[in-house]
């Protein structure tokens, strides 16, 4: 075989098989990407008026159940449309396993809880920068009864706390499995105030 | 003889010129009243009986404030029970500042002396069965300036691309309950806000830019929401630059009732959110007065600085 027969006839397979382990490192290189940006996924925060609730005081009373417990991993989306069927809330409803009741009565040790929150495989949907429980860490919550056939989170993000202390707590722009609340600064500095009650009286209670 | 003519206009004008800063410089400094609205859990029913080692309600001003002083319209407690006010707080000094009520009874109209930094509104209560209301704080008088947020910064980094003549469809469940008084009234205060270039236009589409609905769900614990699209379906973030293509907005009317809300309260939520749609972020000092506060506020239109920010952006 000549080199003139070569790449006459020959570059040409060459030249496509060069394509080809060029689309297919592109292709393996851009899910490498992909796999990274899942750990800080996008956050979608709606706009809210909503209650405040400046003290545990207030959260106790406003709470027909506070319990500690943890999630059990099992989370369905809850979706609230309008008469149109336009999704206007994205919500998750959460197992959640009770290991400790603070305040209330419940005969279920499991029980479903509506977080303001729905995850997917790319993008994070919170009202007001509420964070989904994650089913490794304790968490005190405040619930409310609801006619929807699982517990309210009483006042969003200020009705669940992470009991483990090491969590840190996030703006907007600072997500990932550390973060267990992604406000704006003004509604860190609350939540962190609420925290200290909170810990100081339902974390050895 | 002119010397003397010289020298006295020269002493006058120095007078005219002290006099007139000094002047100034009291209105810079005059305290400012603020309507607020701090009351113990559960006020005007009874607070919870045996709460010892927190706090009640902290305070916590613009840093521009250089002193403030805070207004109790009313507190009553029972025997054994305490109102005090701390400008620190812990669990072992709780009761520590001025103790404004200590026995069975109740007091109106008591101003807290001059207060500089935090202070703690410390409601204690001994479990002995006996309550009352506790307290309501109804106004705050502060020296320095308040310091909300203005232009840009009172604003998300995305809206509408112009929001002259935004097309507004209201759902049947508005009007079901009852919220389309409120709305009509929220589309009309802005609408009227002069030097901006704020309108809206009823639609019978679904599709308009404005979509507003409302419920009775009890599941999640919000007053409102407003949630921008952009123009491929997808939900943006308050930290995203995208342009808004259409936003929805939803009243919880269940929660609203369940907070007891008056229709000052509605309104306030519904102008609130109105004020979302055209993309003004919360005001979250106590001392700034302005409809984008959160929470059960009685405030049912823009306030001067709202409006000044609406001016500014549109």
């Amino acid at each position: 075989m000549s080199f003139k027969y070569v790449s006459k006839y020959g570059l040409i397979p060459l030249f496509f098989f060069a394509c080809i382990a060029y689309v297919i490192f592109f292709i393996t290189n851009s899910e490498n990407h992909h796999a990274k940006a899942m750990g800080s996924k996008k956050i979608h925060s709606a706009h809210a008026d909503y209650p405040v609730l400046s003290t545990v005081t207030e959260l106790t009373y406003k709470a027909d159940l506070i319990v500690t417990g943890m999630f059990t991993g099992n989370r369905v989306p809850k979706f609230y449309t309008d008469e149109n069927g336009e999704i206007i809330v994205r919500a998750s409803t959460s197992e959640f396993e009770i290991q400790k009741v603070h305040k209330g009565v419940v005969y279920d040790k499991i029980i479903s809880v509506i977080e303001p929150a729905y995850e997917d495989n790319n993008e994070i949907y919170t009202i007001e920068g509420y964070k989904l429980m994650n089913k490794f860490d304790k968490f005190i919550l405040f619930l409310g009864n609801t006619d929807e056939g699982a517990y309210r989170i009483v006042g969003m993000y200020q009705g669940q706390y992470n009991t483990n202390s090491t969590i840190k707590i996030n703006s907007m722009d600072g997500n990932n499995d550390e973060t267990e609340y992604f406000g704006s600064q003004s509604e860190i500095k609350h939540y962190k105030r609420l925290k200290e009650q909170v810990l100081e009286l339902f974390k050895n209670n | 003889m002119k010397h003397i003519v010289r020298f006295a206009s020269i002493a006058l004008v120095i007078f005219a010129v002290v006099f007139s800063h000094y002047y100034s410089s009291q209105h810079v400094y005059a305290s400012t009243v603020q309507e607020v609205d701090l009351r113990s859990s559960n006020y005007p029913d009874t607070y919870l009986d045996g709460y010892k080692g927190i706090y009640d309600r902290a305070v916590t001003t613009s840093s521009t404030i250089t002193s403030y002083r805070l207004h109790f319209l009313r507190i009553a407690t029972a025997t054994n029970d305490r109102v005090s006010v701390s400008s620190s707080y812990n669990t072992t000094t709780q009761e520590a500042g001025t103790i404004y009520l200590s026995q069975s009874g109740y007091v109106t109209d008591v101003w807290t002396p001059w207060i500089t930094g935090s202070a703690y509104v410390n409601l204690i209560t001994t479990n002995d069965g006996n309550v009352s209301t506790g307290f309501v704080i109804d106004k705050i008088e502060y020296n320095g300036t308040s310091s909300p947020l203005v232009n840009s910064a009172a604003f998300y980094p995305n809206s509408f691309s112009s929001v002259s003549n935004l097309s507004v469809y209201q759902s049947s469940s508005v009007s079901t309950y009852g919220y389309t008084s409120f709305v009509n009234n929220g589309l009309n205060i802005l609408d009227i806000i002069t030097n901006a270039n704020i309108g809206f236009t009823p639609s019978t589409s679904s599709t308009a830019q404005v979509q507003i609905s409302a419920n009775n769900s009890t599941g999640l614990d919000y007053f409102a929401l407003t949630q921008p699209y952009s123009s491929s379906g997808s939900p943006i973030s308050s930290v995203d630059t995208t342009t808004w293509s259409y936003a929805t907005v939803v009243f919880n009317n269940a929660v609203m009732n369940s907070w007891g809300f008056s229709t000052d309260n509605k309104q306030k939520t519904v102008t609130h959110e109105l004020g979302h749609v055209l993309s003004l972020k919360h005001q979250d000092n106590i001392d700034v007065n302005s409809i984008m506060k959160v929470g059960k506020l009685t405030i049912t239109s823009p306030s001067s600085t709202d409006i000044s920010n609406l001016q500014y952006r549109w």
